[in-house]
């Protein structure tokens, strides 16, 4: 490379010239453009290609992204898309994941820059899945060699960051951080017995879409000391859902249970839908007021958050730890081997709710 | 080669301090923004301002005192409760936890 200009200027904006690839680096380092990892160089072309792959115009602003309140045009997207090496058939599902994160039910400024340690978790579904070649087996949560996988969750993690300003310190409070942070994106798998994400959020099965979730790292549930009883593996399940420390079971909210295409195959050949198993979890992750909050005269009182019909005086009374059946989001993935499932929690009732976005 | 910006173009950058209030006849009219009122956990800060309060009035004149709480912590201030505020020369905000 030789010569570089800035097309989209602010004050205090990059440098024009650009020498070659060892600048770019100092460069986006110098400039915070990055969050440690090294990124591509957002060249004019690069973006230009990933432009190709929309029928939205490039200064067409999709919102301002929170703290910051940057304005992410669909060529600043591209921008952040080009650093993460995403090809232009991305540009679609990362387009729809940014008005997803928009959307005021998922209070992004929140999860932005809160002292937990959630992070937006993009669930991709539908036929676009197979199109992008996503990862959907091994190693899914974090990439599962797929360049588009990868390349998604690392996009929409620099467009909050450079154009969302989420740096650490000021303003993110973020007590321990999250690995997902660098990239966090998934696909569901296509082939499996349930209705997919996205169906069961008001989506026909063959309509693209996409799912953003704050949420912590996956917590793995091995069927360890269980029958063959969906019963026995569904509370093995919920016994991760619920621990002291976690917001959901202090203050509900949503939480996300992936399961593997074996154990989905097990659980729905005894007559367990995704439906069924929503309301066998919100029932099994309730769990005992007295075991999760103390009576010492400095603890708090009451929840104002806690349903009316829970006596909160009772300490046998089983508090949930969700806002209903719903608001635990099944997802099909995995490798195809073992049965397992794993435990994504969300942020309690402070936001990261899950909303959904068809991909067009 | 042209390098695209990746940052994006912000309206309301460089926004600088809240310049020193000045006081006026019959004393200041201040108010507090508590991020959620309910204690759940840590220091209670709407217990705080009460004791604020008490410290500001052994110092200076408030004419008025207005507490807002907003209902979520993880959320902005509720529209209809920043107008209130704007009727204020003053607004502490602290954090719940």
């Amino acid at each position: 490379m030789s010569g570089a200009e800035i097309t989209s200027p602010q004050p205090g904006s990059l440098p024009r010239e650009v020498r070659d690839l060892d600048q770019w680096v100092e460069l986006s380092y110098a400039e915070g453009l990055t969050d440690g990892l090294p990124v591509l160089p957002p060249t004019r072309e690069a973006v230009d290609r990933l432009l190709e792959g929309t029928s939205r115009p490039a200064q067409e602003a999709v919102g301002e992204i929170p703290p910051r309140g940057g304005t992410a045009s669909v060529e600043v997207i591209a921008a952040n898309a080009a650093m993460a090496g995403c090809t232009p058939d991305c540009m679609p599902v990362l387009l729809a994941a940014v008005e997803a994160l928009l959307d005021p039910h998922f209070n992004l400024n929140g999860v932005q820059v809160t002292t937990h340690g959630c992070w937006p978790l993009l669930i991709v579904s539908g036929p676009v899945v197979d199109a992008l070649g996503m990862a959907t087996a091994e190693s899914l949560f974090s990439g599962g060699g797929s360049r588009s996988s990868a390349a998604l969750g690392r996009a929409l993690r620099l467009v909050l960051w450079n154009v969302g300003g989420a740096y650490p310190g000021e303003p993110v409070k973020e007590v321990f951080g999250h690995p997902g942070r660098y990239a966090y994106c998934v696909a569901e798998q296509r082939e499996q017995p349930w209705s997919a994400l996205h169906e069961s959020r008001g989506f026909e099965r063959e309509t693209s879409a996409v799912t953003v979730f704050a949420c912590e790292s996956p917590h793995s549930v091995a069927f360890w000391g269980v029958g063959a009883d969906p019963e026995e593996r569904l509370a093995a399940v919920a016994d991760s859902m619920h621990p002291h420390g976690s917001n959901n079971t202090h203050t509900m909210g949503e939480i996300l249970v992936a399961f593997s295409p074996s154990e989905t195959r097990h659980l729905h050949a005894r007559g367990y839908t995704r439906e069924r198993v929503q309301e066998r979890l919100f029932e099994l992750s309730k769990r005992r007021v007295g075991d999760i909050r103390s009576r010492a005269a400095d603890a708090p009182k009451r929840y104002e958050w806690w349903p009316e019909s829970l006596d909160q005086d009772d300490d046998d009374a089983r508090a949930p730890i969700v806002d209903g059946p719903e608001a635990i989001h099944l997802i099909v993935a995995g490798a195809d081997s073992i049965p397992w499932a794993a435990v994504c929690p969300g942020w309690g009732h402070l936001g990261g709710f899950a909303v959904t976005r068809a991909v067009r | 080669m042209q390098i695209v910006d990746p940052r994006g173009r912000v309206a309301a950058e460089g926004v600088g301090l809240a310049r020193r209030i000045e006081g006026g006849a019959g004393g200041l009219k201040l108010a507090f923004l508590v991020n959620e009122q309910s204690r759940n956990q840590g220091p209670d800060f709407y217990g705080y301002t009460l004791a604020i309060e008490a410290a500001l009035r052994g110092r200076i004149e408030l004419a008025e005192v207005l507490r807002v709480c907003k209902p979520m912590l993880s959320r902005p201030a509720e529209p209809g409760q920043l107008e209130e505020l704007r009727h204020v020369q003053g607004v502490i905000n602290g954090l719940a936890k």
